[in-house]
């Protein structure tokens, strides 16, 4: 057999729009029950915020890399596991504790083989989490100036990491004492008071920003004086380096291990309140802005905004309108009419199933055939002269003589019996007068039985001579 | 405007985020696979098993359905079309078919058997996806086809007609040994020429057995079956049409082993069949008998041949030779009447024999009529009768040939002339 396959339209369509525009409906109320929003924007260096000093980059590529996730809890750190876990500090916008860095290191070792911390910060705030460790490196958060430039604060910095050596431009950074160094810059001034250079200035021909420390098999760290070479700005910026250089840490603070999953702290970062935009507008890039611009948007878009008073004031314009009595009158009218518009050559499309081929039986009065088989077909006076008639033929096609002939009974008399036959006759002929109005006698005729007896009397008649009613179809 | 709901969702509360994406990816999910499917059906592999036999035993229709691909089909809602005048008898008209992948499914439809071309199909489909959200446009996957059906021999009629002729002494046993066209077999009796003996099987299976030839006969027939629409009235598989188709094989194997020769003609409102030139024995047997399944119900109504040009081709195909035309129509209408009465004028003008063999639709119709029931609709239709036999009276009044007879009386009616006339 060969195949014939036709396709005909390719389309599809939607079931129905009106469920659409209902779940639309309860999805606006639903919004508007849940009040009127306030979205937080992640400021400082979370890992949440794409704005130009978050560090989203920086957890994009971990994430193309390595199984990462965010800890907005320190529960959240419930959930990791892994041969290796890197917890991963990028100038928290507010100090780890004690207890936080207790919690967090035990979470950590509970649920991984090994952890390895790594603090990028110029404060002092993280400083909490590397005593728990036991870490001999400190953050000591003071300021490093190029001596060279001006009191430039953006020495260059060489790190050693994975036998490669990075240059890196740092800004703001501070000095990292212990654990064994990796990362240097050279003739500088430290200035002790971070926030301003009145205070005592120092000299060094070498700064360490950058150290490492194992403390024990299974507890690595990593402290980086300067968090401002993974902001998203200097990620983003046309300089590879920096790219490199992160890709490179990553590599070693997983150390090889297969299953090495990475955490970046957030819950240390501060969140704004998008209408108290003005405190922070000042740092903004442009780009920044054009996202808090489309939080704006969306925040003004929400029903619990515009909803509410758009139903108050139309309800406040029906209140003013069915105050008249006119308009209260040709309201009605009106809706009907745009109603009429509006539905005036719609065609509705039903989900109806596939049509269902129909079969036929041809017949000339398939309802006069139906009646008939359900016995419930109506029989009137018409109907008894049409049998005399069918019969009346059927009898002068086979004895010559038809129902009239008085000499009837006699005949048909020697085969079916005379008083039958004579019974059948009188009864045949007085229906037919009275059928053709020709007597008025029986008054009241049930022509449903009498056609019925006629035809069953006939039959019976015909039978004992051979015949049947319908011989009257086959004459010749 | 998911993309702003997700959006909304993402300011008000992250966490609903998670939910609004499971929705959104369920819905594009959804589509993705009814778009899929449409690209999937094409693919498809359909083929069709017909088991046809005659009127008496059912039609048998599979369609496999094979999915080459590695996507299942899900959800497809299908249906048949076909010939309105078919009855299903087994399987579904429209259902619902899951087609795993790189595997097939078999969809059977049995139709209760009627002589007769019909059209079976389009097959055709519908994608779904699982919660109904989504369904493509309507696809054909197998376009239509056609089935004839042939009508049964009833051997009954058949060896009644035999029985009919000797008894009446209107013909002779058969003649074998005059004609020289092969016919049978059959063991020696006393009184066979030796000649005829075939003395290979005398050697092989120590039987003897003579050869018998057909008889000779230059004797044309032509049948005429009209399948018009007025001729499919009556309950399913006893309509008119039906009923001459099978009257006619019976007839034609009757004279077929008789020897005359015969040649068919089916009409409707698309045309005509002819069998071609008259053909003798089991040749011009089964010649006749395949073109009997050609009646067909013609469903376009548009399509109106006239009788009149249906008439004429007949007359131009006819041979040279006395013909004894039996045609088998309804005589309806007035202008039906005058046509059929001009040709068949036109017919004894041209030296051939013809007959019209008319049936009487509303018998037909009450033929599966409790008794009670079939009298009372004869007297119901008793108007439509009487223009029936009216209408035999008018042909029967100018002088045509007409046979108007109890259906089951045809056969040997037909047979009486024939024989008669070449007695």
């Amino acid at each position: 057999m060969s195949m014939e396959l036709m396709l005909k339209e390719k389309s599809s369509r939607l079931v129905s729009i009106t469920l659409v525009l209902i779940l639309i409906t309860i999805g606006l109320i639903a919004l508007t029950e849940k009040g009127i929003p306030r979205p937080q924007i992640p400021v400082g260096t979370s890992p949440l915020s794409p704005l130009s000093y978050g560090t989203s980059v920086l957890y994009q590529i971990a994430r193309s890399r390595y199984n990462t996730i965010v800890a907005l809890d320190i529960d959240e750190l419930n959930t990791v596991a892994g041969d290796r876990c890197v917890y991963i500090v990028i100038s928290p916008s507010y100090p780890i504790t004690w207890d936080e860095s207790k919690a967090i290191v035990s979470r950590l070792l509970q649920r991984c083989g090994s952890i390895a911390i790594f603090i990028a910060d110029e404060e002092p705030t993280s400083n909490a989490l590397l005593q728990y460790i036991n870490s001999s490196i400190r953050v000591l958060g003071n300021r490093i100036v190029n001596f060279s430039a001006d009191f430039s604060p953006y020495p260059k910095a060489f790190i050693v990491l994975n036998s490669n050596a990075y240059i890196v431009v740092l800004d703001l950074a501070s000095e990292v004492v212990g654990g064994m160094p990796i990362g240097v810059v050279h003739n500088v001034v430290v200035i002790d008071n971070a926030s301003s250079i009145q205070g005592p200035l120092t000299y060094k021909l070498r700064a360490y920003v950058a150290s490492v420390e194992r403390i024990s098999e299974s507890i690595d760290v990593v402290v980086i004086g300067d968090g401002s070479i993974f902001l998203n700005q200097v990620l983003n910026s046309n300089e590879t380096i920096y790219i490199k250089f992160a890709n490179s840490l990553l590599d070693f603070l997983c150390s090889g291990f297969r299953t090495c999953t990475i955490i970046f702290d957030a819950m240390h970062s501060s969140t704004a309140n998008i209408r108290e935009l003005d405190k922070f507008i000042a740092t903004l890039s442009p780009q920044d802005l054009l996202y808090i611009f489309t939080i704006y948007i969306l925040t003004f878009l929400h029903p619990s905004i515009w909803l509410p008073p758009a139903l108050a004031t139309i309800n406040k314009q029906f209140i003013y309108l069915f105050r008249e009595p006119i308009l209260y009158f040709s309201l009605p009218l009106l809706t009907l009419i745009l109603l009429y518009i509006l539905r005036r050559g719609e065609t509705i499309l039903r989900d109806e199933p596939l049509t269902s081929q129909r079969e036929l039986e041809l017949y000339i009065a398939p309802e006069l055939r139906k009646a008939v088989i359900e016995e419930r077909v109506r029989l009137t006076s018409n109907d008894f002269i049409n049998l005399y008639t069918m019969v009346d033929t059927v009898f002068k096609n086979l004895i010559g003589m038809g129902l009239d002939d008085n000499r009837f009974s006699e005949v048909v008399g020697r085969y079916a019996g005379v008083e039958k036959s004579f019974r059948y006759w009188r009864f045949m002929n007085k229906y037919y007068r009275r059928a053709l109005r020709k007597s008025i006698w029986p008054p009241l005729v049930l022509w449903r039985y009498v056609v019925r007896r006629a035809v069953e009397e006939s039959e019976s008649i015909l039978n004992s001579i051979g015949s049947s009613i319908l011989q009257y179809t086959s004459p010749f | 405007m998911v993309a702003f709901f997700i959006a909304l969702s993402i300011a008000i509360d992250p966490s609903l985020l998670y939910m609004a994406l499971t929705l959104l990816a369920i819905v594009i999910f959804l589509r993705f696979y009814v778009e899929l499917s449409l690209h999937i059906f094409p693919k498809l592999v359909v083929n069709v098993f017909k088991t046809i036999g005659d009127d008496r035993t059912p039609i048998e229709i599979i369609y496999t359905i094979y999915n080459p691909t590695i996507v299942p089909i899900v959800i497809a809602e299908y249906g048949l079309h076909y010939s309105p005048l078919l009855k299903l008898i087994g399987g579904s008209r429209t259902g619902i078919a899951i087609i795993p992948p790189r595997s097939s499914i078999k969809l059977k439809f049995v139709f209760s058997g009627r002589v007769g071309t019909y059209r079976i199909g389009p097959l055709y489909t519908v994608s779904r996806d699982i919660l109904g959200l989504f369904k493509s446009s309507i696809i054909e996957i197998y376009g239509r086809f056609r089935i004839a059906v042939p009508p049964a021999i009833e051997a009954a009629i058949v060896r009644r007609l035999w029985i009919y002729t000797r008894m009446a002494g209107i013909a002779k046993s058969r003649v074998s040994g005059e004609g020289i066209e092969f016919y049978d077999v059959r063991e020696y009796m006393p009184g066979d020429e030796l000649r005829k003996v075939v003395w290979r099987f005398l050697a092989s299976q120590n039987r003897l057995v003579v050869k018998e030839s057909e008889r000779e006969s230059y004797q044309h027939i032509l049948f005429v079956v009209d399948s018009s629409r007025g001729m499919w009235f009556g309950p399913s598989r006893q309509t008119p049409a039906e009923h001459c188709a099978r009257i006619v094989a019976a007839i034609a194997s009757y004279l077929a082993r008789r020897g005359y020769l015969l040649s068919v003609a089916i009409l409707n409102e698309s045309g005509l069949i002819f069998s071609g030139k008259p053909l003798a024995g089991a040749i011009g047997f089964r010649r006749v008998y395949e073109i009997l399944s050609s009646i067909s119900y013609v469903e376009d109504e548009t399509q109106i041949q006239q009788l009149h040009d249906i008439l004429r081709s007949i007359a131009l195909k006819l041979p040279r030779e006395r013909t004894l035309i039996f045609i088998f129509t309804r005589v309806a209408d007035e202008d039906r009447i005058q046509t059929l009465i001009k040709w068949l004028k036109m017919f004894e003008a041209m030296g051939h024999i013809p007959y019209i063999i008319t049936p009487i639709i509303v018998s037909y119709e009450a033929i599966d009529l409790p008794p009670l029931a079939q009298k009372l609709y004869y007297v119901k239709l008793y108007g439509t009768l009487k223009q029936e036999l009216d209408g035999i009276n008018t042909i029967k009044g100018c002088g045509v040939r007409v046979i108007a007879t109890k259906p089951s009386d045809i056969p040997q009616k037909i047979v009486e002339i024939v024989e008669l006339l070449h007695k």
